[in-house]
């Protein structure tokens, strides 16, 4: 009875622990926090290159000095002549849905296809997906490499 | 030889003046691939392109009029013959500044080209006049800017299947639907085709 109470404790604060260490990695490109699912949006010639801090929380920053080739994701609602009332619906991309802060995702402009307003029957309600072209990461390359593996590491999260 | 000359300017002339008569008869269509009938929808016209989007629920009765039976709507673009649509839910079918408004979009793409996405590829028509366009709103699934193959931004309206039963008014506007998706396959350029073996 002590070792299966042991086992179970030692697999809760395991569990804790990682979970953690997951919501810990904050991802920055320069100075602005964004959401990490903008790794999926990133032409790599926009990055100059990445950089990973490890301290108490794991910090990843994309340092690019072509911002204004970045689009936040009210810029992008913008360009896709979308107006200021779909700011407020649920936001899906091609490879997460339900994104939890969608004002902080941010896109090299390359790398969306199209923003559509879909459109849901029978609970009769809208969402906005955003939809990306063919990634074309040179995996050869020390930014591609490292993008990849930072998506990887997103795929597992989920 | 000055008047053997004269001859071939006299044929020419007169073929020069023959064309213009004929072309001056015929109603203008976009190209040999048009072959849609004139739609009414509670006695207004509609675009004919709007036959691919109406939900067989809003539809109260469809009939179908020969070329010779839509002349009383007049000689020009009733060549395909007319087809008459009242409907039960008029509320629930919007033109084309209602679909923009609902589907949140700017005032500024009412100027883009509109084009109707209805299934897979190359499956897409657009309007020969987009302010007449209609649509059920049950039968829209999307709206966006894209480019698809092309240089400029279009405005894309992607169409939502809905199982519906094969009564007689049903299988009446799915033959309609079918013909708008022959000319689609028509249009599209040889070498984008997919050959399926």
């Amino acid at each position: 009875m002590k070792g299966l109470f042991f086992i179970v404790t030692i697999v809760i604060f395991a569990g804790a622990t990682s979970a953690s260490a997951q919501s810990a990695t904050k991802y920055f490109i320069n100075n602005r926090e964004i959401a990490p699912e903008s790794v999926f949006y990133f032409n790599q010639n926009d990055i100059d290159s990445i950089r990973q801090f490890v301290d108490t929380d794991t910090n990843v920053v994309f340092y690019t000095h072509r911002p204004e080739k970045i689009l936040s994701y009210h810029q992008l609602l913008d360009l896709h002549l979308i107006n200021k009332s779909a700011r407020n619906l649920q936001v899906d991309l091609s490879e997460a849905t339900n994104i939890k802060s969608p004002e902080k995702l941010v896109f090299s402009v390359d790398r969306v296809l199209y923003v559509s307003i879909i459109y849901r029957r029978p609970v009769n309600t809208k969402s906005v997906w955003i939809a990306s072209t063919y990634e074309s990461w040179d995996q050869k390359s020390e930014k591609g490499s490292l993008l990849s593996k930072l998506r990887r590491r997103f795929n597992n999260l989920k | 030889m000055i008047m053997k000359g004269m001859r071939y300017y006299v044929v020419l002339l007169m073929l020069f003046f023959a064309h213009g008569v004929c072309s001056a008869q015929t109603p203008t269509l976009p190209d040999t691939n048009y072959r849609r009938p004139y739609l009414l929808i509670d006695g207004k016209r509609a675009d004919p392109l709007s036959l691919m989007v109406l939900d067989k629920e809003d539809i109260r009765s469809l009939v179908v009029l020969s070329p010779e039976q839509a002349l009383k709507y007049g000689k020009e673009n009733t060549r395909f013959g007319a087809v008459e649509i009242t409907t039960l839910h008029p509320k629930e079918i919007l033109n084309f500044k209602q679909l923009l408004k609902f589907f949140l979009f700017k005032k500024e793409a009412a100027k883009l080209s509109f084009v109707v996405y209805f299934g897979f590829s190359d499956d897409f028509l657009s309007p020969l006049d987009k302010e007449l366009f209609m649509a059920s709103l049950s039968k829209v699934q999307s709206m966006y800017m894209g480019k698809h193959y092309e240089k400029d931004f279009k405005l894309f309206l992607s169409k939502r299947y809905i199982d519906e039963s094969k009564t007689k008014k049903n299988v009446l506007l799915d033959s309609l639907v079918q013909s708008l998706g022959m000319e689609a396959r028509r249009r599209v350029p040889k070498d984008r085709e997919i050959i399926i073996r």
